[in-house]
């Protein structure tokens, strides 16, 4: 018998007013396929914008194994590599804002793309790195430094790339500020964090579905040259634009801004196998939870709607398996926490000999 | 040992381990206008363990002018004897290496090396705020460069001398550090920073051995005379 329309027999999730979240915000879950789930063993790298390091931070509490390939030194204690942003994303790379950050980071990693930006000053005279302006409070001892530290950070990035099980990248901005010489992109605008503006130098690109769509395409071929079996997950930011250099409303900007990522991942998406878009930015956004995942500034996503986004990531993707592997540091750093006691009890007798006696 | 008269001696010198060395000079050759005070024994001269600063202090002493040395040792601490994964690290005035160690950013080795030194550093903020005269925070022997092998050393350093001895170049930096974390709290907190006594150093900046301790971490008499000159140099100027 035929159907009277062709939306009878169809599920409840194709139907606004069947979404229980629409009752119970809480429930509201946009996830109905995965082409893949992740063993909490398997190696899952992040990067993204600034609400990747939420995903990150709880990928880590749930048990995943978030990986992270860019570690201090084990006489660091983690409270302080923290402050330093280790372990904020997989490798110290910072905020990557736009698909073409993050092709022209593997690029700069494998020795591909070197820009002619180097090494930038701010104002009260900090050594920082034009592509992570805000890796390291304080900045870089010297530029000496910077460019070893860049070395140390690039081996981590290509580690991360093939050892990677499981990528999830958060895309978070389509503006962006290049150098008009070599087509480098920044972070942050210059002279925000460092850096001089100089406008005759600097330009500003409003990227395009079809300029994000080929960035990522190209990014995950590079990936998959390298590491063949990776999975994707590729996500958009709920967080609105700080700013906007296109004068008009920084909301209109916002809703363009996402409005583009959120096609391109679909593009994306639907071009790669065993690459998913995750709906992080429609949980937050979305009308069934009324805005209450907003903070006071309208902008920043509190931990019960991170905590919201990660739920449903759980209950999709994730996967009963075997323990995650423990961190091969964790003997080196109890190495050196023993051997720094030990030295604190050795400096302890020889304060006290030298009360005794000292020739 | 804690009497309960108030003395008047014009120069106190304060601190932990590295007054030793000038108690030492100055019981070689005794001079009325220092009194000298080691935490660690004066409030606690069974154990000599103590490590807290007591107000009534201002109350033992009223001098017109103070040489402090808390702590002292953290960079020892840090770096000494080897770690079991070696490192090295730059510093704005140093960007030298040696071969197969891990590099660690200055920027976490200094936020390191604050940590391990705020113990001391309290000391000297709170004798800021008990005393109003002229305080000045004396600095750290220099490392020195190669263990003197005529030296004996203490049991308990031969005792981990298997594990080796750091490179002469990241002690000079682990110093070097620890040196300007300390100069930084002297400038917070109103306190004036004396350097290293020159004559005590080799052309590349490390202790002579003829200052050296029988420990290689702390200076001697000699060392502590020098100091003494230094300090009335300071105290008179």
């Amino acid at each position: 018998m035929p159907k009277r329309h062709p939306y009878i027999g169809m599920p409840d999730h194709q139907f606004w007013k069947n979404e229980p979240g629409l009752h119970e915000p809480k429930r509201f879950d946009p996830v109905v396929r995965t082409s893949f789930t992740i063993a909490k063993h398997e190696p899952v790298v992040t990067a993204g914008s600034c609400f990747a390091q939420h995903v990150a931070r709880h990928l880590a509490l749930s048990g995943f194994n978030f990986h992270v390939t860019e570690k201090p030194h084990p006489l660091i204690r983690a409270e302080i590599a923290a402050k330093f942003n280790y372990g904020t994303f997989t490798a110290r790379y910072g905020n990557l804002y736009t698909s073409r950050q993050l092709k022209q980071l593997l690029q700069r990693a494998y020795g591909l793309f070197e820009p002619i930006e180097s090494v930038w000053r701010t104002q009260d005279g900090q050594t920082v790195d034009p592509f992570r302006p805000q890796i390291q409070d304080g900045g870089f001892a010297s530029e000496a430094e910077l460019l070893a530290d860049r070395e140390t950070h690039f081996a981590a990035v290509r580690e991360a790339v093939e050892s990677m099980s499981v990528f999830v990248f958060t895309l978070g901005l389509t503006e962006s500020w290049f150098d008009r010489r070599d087509g480098a992109v920044f972070p942050l605008a210059p002279g925000v964090a460092g850096g001089v503006y100089d406008e005759q130098v600097f330009g500003f690109e409003n990227f395009s579905v079809e300029q994000v769509v080929a960035d990522m395409q190209w990014s995950i071929d590079f990936i998959r040259e390298r590491n063949p079996e990776v999975r994707l997950l590729l996500t958009v930011s709920p967080v609105p634009l700080n700013a906007t250099a296109v004068d008009r409303h920084v909301f209109v900007s916002t809703t363009y801004s996402k409005a583009v990522l959120r096609v391109a991942a679909e593009q994306v998406c639907e071009r790669n196998p065993l690459c998913d878009y995750f709906p992080s930015y429609e949980i937050i956004t979305s009308p069934y939870v009324r805005g209450a995942y907003y903070a006071q500034d309208c902008r920043e996503v509190l931990d019960e709607g991170v905590r919201h986004v990660m739920g449903c990531f759980l209950r999709h993707y994730g996967q009963l398996g075997p323990e995650p592997v423990e961190p091969v540091q964790t003997e080196a750093n109890n190495a050196v926490s023993r051997h720094l006691q030990a030295m604190q009890d050795v400096m302890e007798v020889l304060c006290d000999e030298e009360r005794i006696t000292n020739n | 040992m804690v009497n309960n008269t108030t003395s008047r001696r014009p120069i106190l010198v304060i601190g932990n381990s590295h007054t030793t060395a000038i108690a030492a000079a100055l019981q070689a050759t005794p001079d009325e206008r220092f009194d000298l005070v080691n935490l660690a024994s004066y409030f606690d001269p069974v154990n000599r363990r103590n490590k807290v600063l007591p107000p009534t202090i201002v109350e033992l002493f009223q001098p017109r002018q103070i040489f402090a040395t808390f702590g002292g040792s953290e960079h020892s601490v840090l770096g000494l004897l080897e770690a079991p994964v070696k490192f090295d690290f730059m510093t704005p005035a140093d960007s030298g290496l040696e071969p197969g160690r891990e590099r660690i950013n200055f920027a976490l080795l200094r936020a390191t090396l604050a940590q391990a030194m705020q113990n001391g550093l309290n000391h000297l903020r709170h004798l800021r705020k008990l005393y109003d005269c002229p305080i000045t925070h004396l600095c750290t022997p220099a490392p020195f460069r190669d263990l003197d092998p005529d030296h004996v050393l203490p049991r308990v350093f031969q005792e981990n001398l298997h594990l080796g001895v750091s490179p002469a170049s990241v002690r000079r930096k682990l110093h070097w550090t620890h040196s300007e974390i300390a100069r930084e709290t002297c400038r917070e907190i109103g306190v004036d920073f004396m350097e290293v006594p020159p004559e005590s150093l080799d052309a590349d900046g490390y202790l002579l051995a003829r200052y050296r301790s029988k420990d290689p971490t702390h200076g001697n008499h000699r060392y502590g005379a020098l100091m003494i000159k230094h300090m009335l140099e300071l105290a008179d100027a």
